[in-house]
């Protein structure tokens, strides 16, 4: 029997705010939390199409703000891939552009002002119950309350360049948590409405998050999409379902390119995409006692506002290893080198250009930038 | 060492499952002794389904889109387009018979012999057939002769001679027991010794008879609209073409509308509808193998014997495979098709995949599709918008193509649009920076999420 699936989608949210909320800590011991996890692209709208269709910018058609409309009609994401495979698919979005409506069954939009997701949600959830009519469900569901904070609270206060926003940093990180607790307190909520719901057999639960928020960390920064430092780049997914772990968590590095081949075998589809990420079902699925590490992830973003906007095509490019990062900022034709395991915050620009690790990861970010 | 000839056979509107095979009802001696002297591609798709399009994946070894030829007497090569005449120029002498339309469009080269280009409804039983069995005594060597039978062209005319059951049941295999006459006529004047043979055909066509109860029947016959339809050309001026295309798109209305009453109580498979509803005015338009999927055979005293091949050959692949054969020092510069040397001695080949693309309509916008042959699947959408009508076959176990699985393998489309993708047919509009209209959608959605 095929599992529903559901994707929750916490937009903004940190990984490293989850201890802040209580019912998230209670919902993380129903599941696998993976929270070393690169997102492709900071920003929701490039890195929510990197993660359904498995494939970098370049190749799914959005690598770019302005790209939001193109994604390549030559390739399957998962609704569409998920109806092909007999499932009711359905989404409640910020936006009707965030994702495209190919292969939703409902592909439906809320007022992120306006709305009660609380109740909207369980009501979106009984819907699609009803019209699915057996079928299997594949649901995509988005808290929009970080978002939402962040945009009346800090977007419509202060300009990128404001400084007396990068000066408050614990008053941000406060309000930020604030927001993060409203998340946790939503998502222990739609896990009960979907047990309720006669979703708990049989179903696995995504909540993940699409990029973090910067507080302020560093000038340019306002909320994210401009740079690739962890705050914005290092994201968390929470598996929660039959047969998947309980109560356990990795800090191993992961990319949102493996997200689609993980849910290709999930779910046993008889299909041969080619992806370039590699599945962790079997970690998931506890056939593996730890979670393999990748070498490295890649990242890249193109800012809206901030001191190098490129809201066309990324220029801010990133290679994560477990232990190091490598930034190139095209704009600025310069290098930044970072040692993750001592400097956890990325105060501290090692970069030479002369150490073999960093030749390495420079020529292995160079060579994702050039491929064909 | 003395140069080979060639001899380039193409048997307009010939289909594979018609000269080869379990399929195969007609009597074709002369080609079935051919078979067993040579080497048979039995998978070998056209990148068209029209002549222009066939000649041009032929002679250049490119996809036709690329060659600048595209339709009717309106187009020619683009000259930057070498031909495998160009290669082969100055050690050959040409000769041939062709349509009318070839001399138009530039492809071929200038021959030696005269009469080459012949009127559309010139058939080997009109005189042609003796006069190439005669033009062979004189040809001088090393020659190249490209001959472009029309006997099968649309609209069919069978030599009373050749309409008897002992011929075959259905027009077409009657049609084609006369053309394997002429090819044994024709092939008996030719030294094979010193020449290498290729026949093939430019593409496929449908075939509007049935065999019902084992008796054939044609769902137009004595209708006199299908007479009437293709003659409309010939009746009407050439100022008066716009009526002629109306008069001719309302007549076959009209005969699709005949025609779907006479099967209407025929109990018939899917394919068989599609072969007899088929029309040359239909504005939605396929790509299924009766269009694409054509013989290809070579023979050449230096070729193994009675083998046959069943990985993917592409009608591309001809002029560079005949490169090969001939030892010529001259190879294309750029060139889709690859030679097939490698199949031909049983070396393990990637497996290949074959760009097929619609010939437009003349007269009005057609509804084209595009697509993508391999061994083993068939794939083809429209040509402007890959998610209209997408249509996915498994042609190991639906020969007929009468299943289309492209809903519930988003995989293997999405494995077909990589291959569209890497022979760079056209720009994709994927590519295209956004326009004005867009930026304001884009900028307003971004304003929507608060980020003006």
């Amino acid at each position: 029997m095929k599992p529903n699936i559901i994707f929750i989608l916490l937009d903004g949210a940190r990984w490293d705010r989850i201890t802040k909320s209580n019912e998230f800590q209670e919902i993380c011991k129903e599941g696998t939390l993976l929270n070393n996890v690169s997102t492709a692209m900071p920003y929701t709208i490039g890195s929510i199409n990197v993660t359904f269709s498995g494939l970098y910018g370049k190749e799914n058609g959005i690598d770019g703000y302005y790209k939001m409309l193109r994604l390549k009609k030559t390739i399957k994401n998962f609704p569409e891939i998920f109806q092909s495979q007999g499932y009711f698919t359905g989404c409640d979005v910020l936006t009707d552009k965030i994702i495209p409506d190919r292969g939703f069954d409902i592909h439906q939009v809320h007022d992120e002002y306006n709305d009660d997701l609380f109740q909207r949600h369980p009501e979106f959830i009984k819907k699609c119950l009803k019209n699915a009519q057996e079928k299997p469900l594949f649901l995509f569901l988005y808290f929009s309350k970080i978002h939402t904070n962040t945009v009346s609270e800090v977007l419509k206060k202060y300009e990128w360049n404001d400084k007396k926003f990068y000066e408050n940093k614990e008053e941000n990180l406060e309000r930020y948590d604030s927001g993060f607790k409203d998340a946790g307190k939503y998502s222990k909520f739609i896990l009960n409405e979907l047990k309720k719901n006669n979703l708990k057999e049989n179903t696995i639960v995504i909540f993940f998050s699409d990029h973090g928020t910067g507080i302020g960390e560093r000038f340019g920064e306002r909320n994210y999409g401009s740079f690739t430092y962890e705050e914005t780049i290092r994201t968390f997914y929470l598996f929660i379902g039959d047969g998947i772990q309980k109560n356990r968590q990795s800090d191993s590095l992961r990319a949102t390119i493996d997200i689609f081949p993980t849910l290709m075998n999930l779910c046993n589809f008889d299909l041969e995409f080619e992806r370039p990420g590699s599945s962790f079902v079997d970690y998931l699925l506890n056939k593996e006692n730890d979670l393999e590490q990748k070498s490295f992830t890649f990242s890249e973003t193109g800012a809206l506002h901030g001191p190098y906007p490129s809201p066309d095509i990324s220029n801010v490019f990133a290679i994560k290893t477990p232990k190091y990062k490598m930034m190139y900022s095209k704009a600025q034709k310069e290098w930044q080198f970072f040692d993750l395991q001592n400097d956890s915050m990325e105060k501290n620009n090692i970069f030479t250009g002369k150490t073999n690790i960093e030749l390495e990861l420079k020529k292995e970010l160079e060579n994702w930038l050039n491929r064909e | 060492m003395k140069q080979k000839n060639i001899l380039i056979i193409i048997l307009d509107s010939i289909r594979a499952d018609k000269f080869f095979g379990k399929n195969k009802a007609s009597k074709i001696p002369n080609i079935e002794k051919l078979i067993e002297k040579g080497v048979y591609f039995e998978n070998t798709t056209s990148p068209s389904d029209g002549t222009l399009l066939g000649w041009a994946g032929i002679f250049t070894g490119q996809y036709p889109f690329r060659t600048g030829i595209t339709i009717g007497g309106f187009s020619k090569i683009n000259k930057n387009i070498p031909t495998i005449f160009d290669l082969l120029k100055e050690e050959y002498n040409f000769y041939g018979h062709l349509p009318e339309v070839a001399s138009k469009i530039g492809l071929f080269p200038k021959f030696e012999n005269k009469n080459v280009f012949f009127n559309k409804y010139t058939n080997f039983e009109d005189g042609l057939g003796e006069e190439i069995i005669s033009e062979f005594s004189n040809l001088k060597s090393p020659w190249c002769y490209i001959l472009h039978s029309y006997d099968m062209h649309f609209p069919i005319k069978l030599a009373e001679k050749f309409d008897q059951e002992k011929y075959g049941k259905t027009k077409y295999d009657r049609v084609m027991a006369s053309i394997d006459h002429w090819l044994g006529r024709i092939l008996d004047s030719v030294n094979l010794d010193e020449t290498l043979l290729i026949i093939t055909a430019d593409h496929g066509t449908h075939i509007n008879e049935l065999l019902i109860d084992d008796e054939s029947l044609d769902i137009e016959k004595d209708q006199m609209l299908n007479s009437v339809a293709p003659k409309i050309g010939k009746i009407i001026p050439e100022k008066l073409l716009p009526l002629k295309s109306k008069v001719f798109f309302a007549l076959e209305k009209k005969r699709k509308k005949q025609k779907e009453k006479n099967i209407s109580n025929l109990n018939l498979e899917p394919h068989e509808v599609r072969q007899v509803m088929f029309q040359r005015g239909d504005l939605d338009k396929f790509l299924y193998d009766e269009n694409v999927h054509v013989p290809l055979l070579f023979v050449d005293s230096e070729l193994p014997k009675n083998i046959k091949i069943n990985k993917l050959a592409r009608a591309i692949d001809i002029s560079p495979t005949i490169l090969d054969l001939i030892n010529s020092d001259h190879k294309f510069e750029k060139s889709d098709g690859s030679s097939l040397m490698q199949e031909i001695h049983g070396d393990t080949v990637d497996e290949k995949f074959g760009f097929i693309e619609n010939t437009p309509l003349i007269q009005k916008k057609a509804n084209l599709v595009i697509g993508i042959r391999t061994k083993k699947y068939k794939y083809f959408r429209d040509s402007e918008d890959p998610s209209q009508r997408v249509y996915l076959f498994d042609l190991e176990i639906d020969e007929f193509e009468e299943n289309n699985i492209a809903d519930s393998r988003p995989d293997i489309v999405e494995k077909m649009e990589k291959y569209i993708s890497k022979i760079n047919y056209k720009i994709s509009s994927d590519s295209i920076i956004p326009d004005k209209k867009e930026t304001k959608i884009i900028k307003n959605e971004l304003k929507k999420l608060g980020y003006d």
